[in-house]
């Protein structure tokens, strides 16, 4: 029987979300143009999923968001934070270091 | 605005608990809702919204997403829950049989009032202290969990070496006032 891995991508992928949003956000960008602009590289995520994390980040004053109302429709754009972007670089240094730890045990793993 | 998207926003903001945030969240999926449809389908109309709405998810699931760091009571407060509520519930069930025995009522400030009753109605009266206690206990852990400080919980160690508890003064000495202290309570409810 085949095993789902959903639950493990979705859980791996919670973190990977939110460094990815943060990348991202170096220019002012709204919700659905991220998902779009995410679809294009190749990476799909549910919108539901988006912007909760979206509304985290903003509370914790990672990102901040404005509503555009210029238009006929209100729509809200975000951007990074200068906190925002201390927190993009440590992240992406630990990410780096966990990168460099999987490929050293794969290595090593290989040469048993 | 779409007589369906209205629904969908209502049951939404009913599943959502904080009301603070509540106007600001669901603006956000309206606006979102609206800018999908219209990017998908290149007009708005009650049939390409409801085609969205059926892919964005349940309103309980849409809400539950927006309330992952919300706990009504943290995780590691739950064992306590159930632990406390026994003890409360065994005090109240032992006051309630005393005042049955003497059949007195008891008012024991600032949670606990046992009318006076006989023993049939004690019997539809026991649930209701269990479902009381259990409410009680709740609502004390859900304003420490949302203290949001780092309390620790008190709970008896019970792993006892009663050899040495027997001979050890230092814990003569702190249970002998526990039991006194017991006994005076259990006086002035008498008295009471």
């Amino acid at each position: 029987m085949a095993i789902d891995i959903s639950p493990f991508a979705t859980e791996m992928n919670r973190g990977f979300l939110q460094v990815l949003v943060l990348v991202l956000l170096e220019k002012n960008m709204y919700g659905y143009a991220m998902v779009k602009q995410l679809e294009e590289k190749g990476y799909t995520l549910e919108e539901n999923t988006l912007y909760p994390l979206l509304r985290r980040l903003e509370k914790k004053g990672l990102i901040k968001g404005k509503w555009d109302v210029s238009k006929d429709r209100p729509r809200k754009f975000y951007v990074i934070t200068k906190d925002g972007r201390t927190v993009r670089s440590q992240l992406l240094a630990i990410w780096r270091q966990q990168n460099d730890i999987l490929n050293h045990l794969m290595e090593e793993t290989q040469n048993v | 605005m779409s007589e369906k998207l209205e629904t969908y926003l209502d049951e939404i903001r009913d599943y959502l608990a904080s009301s603070k945030e509540k106007q600001e969240i669901i603006a956000e999926i309206k606006s979102h809702i609206m800018e999908k449809t219209e990017q998908e389908f290149g007009e708005i109309t009650e049939g390409t919204l409801e085609q969205i709405i059926a892919i964005y998810g349940s309103p309980r699931q849409v809400a539950e997403k927006y309330m992952d760091d919300y706990q009504i009571i943290a995780p590691t407060f739950k064992g306590y829950l159930l632990r406390y509520t026994a003890v409360l519930f065994a005090v109240h069930f032992t006051l309630t049989i005393v005042a049955l025995i003497f059949k007195i009522r008891m008012l024991v400030l600032p949670f606990f009032y046992i009318p006076k009753m006989d023993n049939f109605q004690a019997l539809f009266y026991f649930p209701m202290i269990f479902i009381y206690d259990l409410g009680l206990v709740g609502i004390i852990l859900y304003y420490v969990t949302q203290s949001r400080k780092d309390v620790r919980l008190p709970w008896p160690k019970l792993k006892l070496n009663w050899q040495k508890i027997s001979k050890s003064r230092q814990a003569k000495s702190k249970i002998i006032p526990l039991i006194l202290m017991l006994m005076g309570y259990s006086a002035l409810v008498w008295i009471y």
